[in-house]
């Protein structure tokens, strides 16, 4: 039976640290005035990301109508929402789900993630912010993140740009277009297909030369414009958008967050455009999002992966290691006597 | 005969026989990786039939691979004729001949009656893979000396039943069986 593997005493120790993380979360936020908000997981409208799949429902009222609804990818839209009418520091903190995902490895269907905004700061804010939030951490980890307790976390702040001279010898400035990346991609045997995009093209490079280097915590910024995805430009090369890595695995993404509506619905239709084209579930754009984002103040929110974060500082490679009913043991109902032996 | 699929690598599990770039390779390890907002790949470990290379790829979920489907079956190693080393299938009788290389550093610890997994491309057959443990008879093992272990050496080299050498504790004598790990080819435990 799945429950027996509860009884695992690692699996319990490791479920009591990401009861202390989760508590230790909101206390870093709570004392610094940020206020949680519970945004809802079940919406109308998900987010437009093309590579997601979020869970489709529906819902039905008492008088027997019926709406369409999805489970969220990610909090953003509410939290934005709540930015434009006046908040200034919050943070969500709760399950978030995906679809057509791996059980297990990095990934579980439902997952927890952190978010939190600030009004008026860019993403040299949020780097600030990660340093002061890993450095509360560090007490209760027991690997890469275990430097002497009582000293802070100063990750390593490196452009991208930078990445690429440093471990693909190139200047990432002429690899701004498909075509240029197409012939890097050839000329260094990495596989790829005709029908890859520019960001196909850009994290097969990424994966296999940039991302295993990750190992201490380093905060990635400024990433090529075509990959803006809700970060705001910073000049027409590149955009204001950061990732955290740890052990080689990515733990966050933020951005110094674009507030123009008009510039963020183009980019929301492209990205519906290419859900078709990919065949994925084709809805409607969050027009009341759009609408509110033309109040908001120039604000920057990051996404960490809490399931991730606890995973490096427990130093295990499987997400299941730290969650008590993994998708795995959900839907696979997988038999105990079937675990990996090299972990739990 | 051999059945050719197209497959995406998304739905392609462990120990899949796919065409890439020409060679045949067997999926040996997967992770699933989605960057940032981008698009799902997967971190792949596969390792060549015939020479037992191991690679890492990066695919996207979405490249799709010829899939060979093949058969795998139980066989004994009968003797080594040259010109390749001969299986018997126990069930039918049936022998093939499998060049050496194929069957890669395991070769070393094969013997007369070791049974082995043979992967089939229809009549032809394409890998060897032997148990990762095996157990061997000791042929010749010198005696330990007085002060061998002084300079740090707390192994010697003792030859198996087939020829191979390997390292061994000082304790080990002539006659005795041993496991040895096909995949490093070291001494693993006295056989119980």
């Amino acid at each position: 039976m799945a429950w027996k593997r509860l009884q695992n005493k690692q699996l319990q120790h490791n479920l009591i640290k990401r009861a202390q993380v989760l508590r230790g979360i909101r206390d870093f936020f709570d004392s610094d005035g940020f206020v949680e908000v519970m945004t809802p997981r079940m919406v109308r409208l998900a987010g437009q990301e093309p590579y997601l799949d979020p869970f489709v429902t529906n819902v039905t009222d008492a008088q027997n109508n019926s709406y369409e609804a999805r489970l969220i990818t990610s909090p953003e839209y509410s939290c934005k929402k709540l930015l434009a009418a006046g908040f200034e520091k919050i943070y969500d903190l709760g399950s978030c789900f995906r679809n057509r995902e791996a059980f297990g490895g990095l990934h579980n269907l439902e997952f927890t993630m952190l978010e939190w905004y600030r009004a008026d700061a860019d993403y040299t804010t949020l780097m600030d912010d990660v340093d002061a939030f890993l450095t509360k951490f560090t007490q209760l980890s027991t690997s890469t993140l275990d430097v002497d307790s009582t000293s802070s976390v100063d990750c390593e702040r490196v452009s991208m740009r930078e990445l690429w001279r440093r471990y693909c010898d190139v200047d990432l400035d002429v690899l701004l277009e498909r075509e240029s990346l197409v012939r890097f991609v050839t000329e260094r045997g990495i596989h790829f297909s005709e029908d890859d995009r520019y960001e196909d093209l850009f994290y097969r490079v990424f994966l296999k030369e940039i991302e295993p280097e990750l190992i201490k915590p380093t905060l990635v910024y400024d990433y090529p414009a075509q990959m803006a995805a809700l970060a705001k430009l910073k000049n027409d090369k590149y955009a204001e958008r950061v990732e955290l890595y740890i052990d080689g695995i990515e733990i966050a993404n933020g951005f110094s967050e674009l507030i123009d509506g008009e510039e963020q619905k183009k980019r929301l239709i492209e990205e519906q455009k290419l859900r078709g084209e990919l065949g994925r579930d084709v809805f409607d754009i969050d027009e009341d999002f759009i609408d509110a984002l033309s109040s908001m103040k120039p604000s920057a929110g990051i996404a960490l992966g809490v399931d991730r974060l606890i995973m490096s500082l427990l130093g295990t490679k499987n997400i299941e290691d730290v969650i008590a009913f993994p998708a795995q043991y959900l839907f696979n109902n997988m038999d105990p006597g079937r675990l990996r032996d090299d972990n739990l | 005969m051999t059945i050719y699929n197209m497959a995406k690598i998304a739905e392609i599990s462990n120990g899949r026989i796919l065409d890439y770039r020409g060679g045949l390779y067997e999926v040996v390890e997967f992770q699933s990786i989605s960057p940032g907002k981008g698009s799902a790949f997967c971190r792949t470990r596969m390792k060549h039939l015939e020479t037992g290379k191991v690679l890492e790829v990066n695919f996207k979920d979405s490249d799709a691979f010829e899939v060979v489907t093949v058969q795998r079956k139980n066989m004994q190693y009968l003797y080594n004729d040259g010109s390749g080393l001969a299986f018997m299938d126990n069930k039918t009788y049936e022998q093939v001949s499998v060049p050496a290389a194929a069957v890669g550093n395991g070769v070393k610890f094969l013997k007369e009656g070791q049974e082995v997994v043979v992967v089939m491309d229809g009549e032809r057959a394409l890998s060897v893979s032997l148990p990762k443990k095996v157990t061997m008879k000791v042929a010749k093992a010198p005696d330990a000396v007085k002060g061998d272990s002084s300079g740090g050496n707390v192994t010697k080299d003792v030859e198996l039943e087939n020829g191979t050498i390997v390292k061994a504790p000082l304790f080990i004598k002539t006659g005795e069986s041993i496991v040895v790990s096909t995949e490093t080819g070291d001494y693993v435990e006295r056989a119980k």
